[in-house]
C-alpha cells in the first residue's frame, strides 16, 4: 500500500500547527482505525458558514481519492466510481467510511461505506425511523434539504418572532 | 503475522460487492421494518402523568413543547443511584448531539428517570448535556412499559447468579445489584394529535442499540466489538483513562 502522508497542518486556524503524519501514525498507538470521510475539500472557503477552519481540513495527497470519496474535475465531468458503481455526476465529494487494521506495521483496507451505508450511522435517521411520522421528507428535494449544522437551525423565539 | 485472511485489491472488492447487495437487502427492510412500524395502532394515554422539570411541573402533553412528536428515553438513575447508569450515559452521548436536528423535524427527545430533579441536573452539568431530563413524579410511567421492576418481578433474578457485569455497573452507579436493577432502560415514542397524546412505539435492550453509535461503528472496524473480557469495558465519557495518563 502506498505511504500515504495525512497533512493535519492547520486543522483549524485556532489550532496550533501539528504537523503531518503518516498514515501508520493515525493509529495512534490502537490496532484499529476508522476514518470518516468529511466532505470538506481542499478549496473550501473560510468565510461565515465555515468559521475558522481552512480549506485542507484533513487530508492531503491522494488518500480521499483512492477511497473514492473525492473526484478529480475530470471524473466530475465525466462520471466516476462512487458507492461501489458507476455514477455520471459523482460531484467533488461525497460522504464514506473507511476502515483499517494496523498489524506488523503494515496498514490493511479492511472495509469502506458510502451513500446509505453511511446512513445506518447517522443517529437522527434511526431515530426518526422509530418516532410516529417518520422522517417526514416527503416532497422535500432532496429528501436532506431540512438537514443544517446544529447551530443553524433557528431557535423557536426565532421562528415566533417571525 | 496476522492470522486473518489477505487479499489483494481485486479480491477484496469481489466479496465487497457480495456483501454490498446484503447490506443493500438489509437497508430496505429496514425502510419496510419502518413503515410497518408507524402502522402500528397508537395507543392514547389516559393517566395523568406528571413530570418534574426545569420549567416546573409538566403533564405529557406539555413535554412535547410546542412539537408533534415526542420520544423519551428512559435512563437508568432511580433515587437511590449516586450517578446515573454507565450504559445509558453512553447512549446519551449518542442522544443529546441530535436533539436541534430532531427538533427540525417536528420532534423533542429527552430524558426521564425517577432520580430526584436537582440529581439529574447535576449529573446532565458534569456530562456537559444539553437535552431535557424530567423527574417522574408517578413510577406508573415507568411500571407501565416494563421500565420498573417491582421486588416480586426481581426476586429470582436476584437469588440467581449475577452476571458480573452487571455487578459492575451497580457499583459505578453508588448503589447495589437490587437498586440498579429496579430500573430498566428503553425509549418510548409519542404524538400529540387533537390534544390527545398517544403512545405509538416502545423498545428495549437491543432495540436501543441505534442509540449506541459505538456499536454501529465498532461493527465496521476489522476486530468488531471485541468484548471478550469478563468485566465490561464501557466508562463514562469522563472516566476513561487519557493516552497521556495511561
Amino acid at each position: 500500500m502506498a505511504e500515504h502522508v495525512v497533512g493535519t497542518e492547520g486543522l483549524c486556524l485556532s489550532r496550533p500547527r501539528i504537523g503531518s503524519k503518516t498514515f501508520a501514525e493515525l493509529f495512534d498507538g490502537r490496532s484499529q482505525l476508522l476514518v470518516y470521510h468529511f466532505m470538506f475539500g481542499y478549496g473550501t472557503r473560510v468565510d461565515e458558514q465555515n468559521p475558522g477552519c481552512t480549506g485542507r481540513s484533513f487530508v492531503a495527497d491522494d488518500f480521499k481519492y483512492n477511497f473514492r470519496a473525492a473526484f478529480t474535475e475530470e471524473q466530475q465531468r465525466s462520471g466516476a466510481h462512487y458507492n461501489f458503481r458507476h455514477t455520471d455526476d459523482p460531484g467533488e465529494q461525497a460522504p464514506g467510511l473507511s476502515a483499517f487494521a494496523l498489524e506488523d506495521r503494515v496498514v490493511h483496507h479492511t472495509y469502506s461505506t458510502y451513500g446509505r451505508g453511511v446512513e445506518q450511522l447517522m443517529g437522527t435517521s434511526a431515530y426518526l425511523d422509530l418516532a410516529p411520522h417518520g422522517r417526514q421528507e416527503e416532497g422535500l428535494e432532496p429528501p436532506a434539504a431540512w438537514w443544517h449544522r446544529h447551530d443553524e437551525y433557528e431557535t423557536t423565539e426565532e421562528q415566533a418572532t417571525r | 503475522m496476522t492470522q486473518h485472511r489477505i487479499g489483494t485489491q481485486e479480491e477484496w472488492q469481489a466479496e465487497r460487492d457480495e456483501l454490498l447487495k446484503e447490506e443493500k437487502e438489509l437497508t430496505r427492510r429496514n425502510d419496510k421494518l419502518a413503515e410497518k412500524r408507524r402502522a402500528l395502532p397508537w395507543v392514547a394515554v389516559e393517566r395523568d402523568h406528571k413530570f418534574e422539570t426545569a420549567d416546573g411541573m409538566k403533564s405529557l402533553a406539555d413535554l412535547f413543547d410546542g412539537r408533534s412528536q415526542l420520544m423519551i428515553y428512559h435512563f437508568m438513575f432511580g433515587p437511590p443511584y449516586e450517578a446515573g447508569c454507565t450504559v445509558c450515559s453512553s447512549i446519551t452521548d449518542t442522544l443529546a448531539p441530535q436533539v436541534p436536528h430532531l427538533k427540525a423535524r417536528d420532534t423533542t427527545l429527552m430524558l426521564a428517570s425517577r432520580a430526584p430533579l436537582e440529581k439529574l441536573l447535576a449529573y446532565r452539568e458534569r456530562m456537559g448535556w444539553g437535552i431535557e431530563w424530567a423527574s417522574t413524579v408517578d413510577d406508573d410511567f415507568n411500571r407501565e412499559l416494563g421500565f420498573l421492576h417491582s421486588e416480586e418481578e426481581l426476586k429470582s433474578f436476584l437469588e440467581g447468579e449475577i452476571p458480573p457485569a452487571v455487578t459492575q455497573m451497580a457499583e459505578r452507579s453508588g448503589t447495589d445489584v437490587k437498586g440498579y436493577v429496579t430500573e430498566g432502560p428503553g425509549l418510548s415514542a409519542y404524538a400529540l394529535s387533537d390534544g390527545t397524546v398517544y403512545r405509538t412505539y416502545v423498545t428495549t435492550a437491543r432495540g436501543l442499540e441505534p442509540a449506541m453509535a459505538y456499536y454501529g461503528l465498532l461493527d465496521r472496524t476489522p476486530r468488531g466489538r471485541h468484548e471478550d473480557e469478563p468485566e465490561h469495558w464501557l466508562r463514562r465519557h469522563d472516566e476513561y483513562e487519557t493516552s497521556a495518563s495511561s
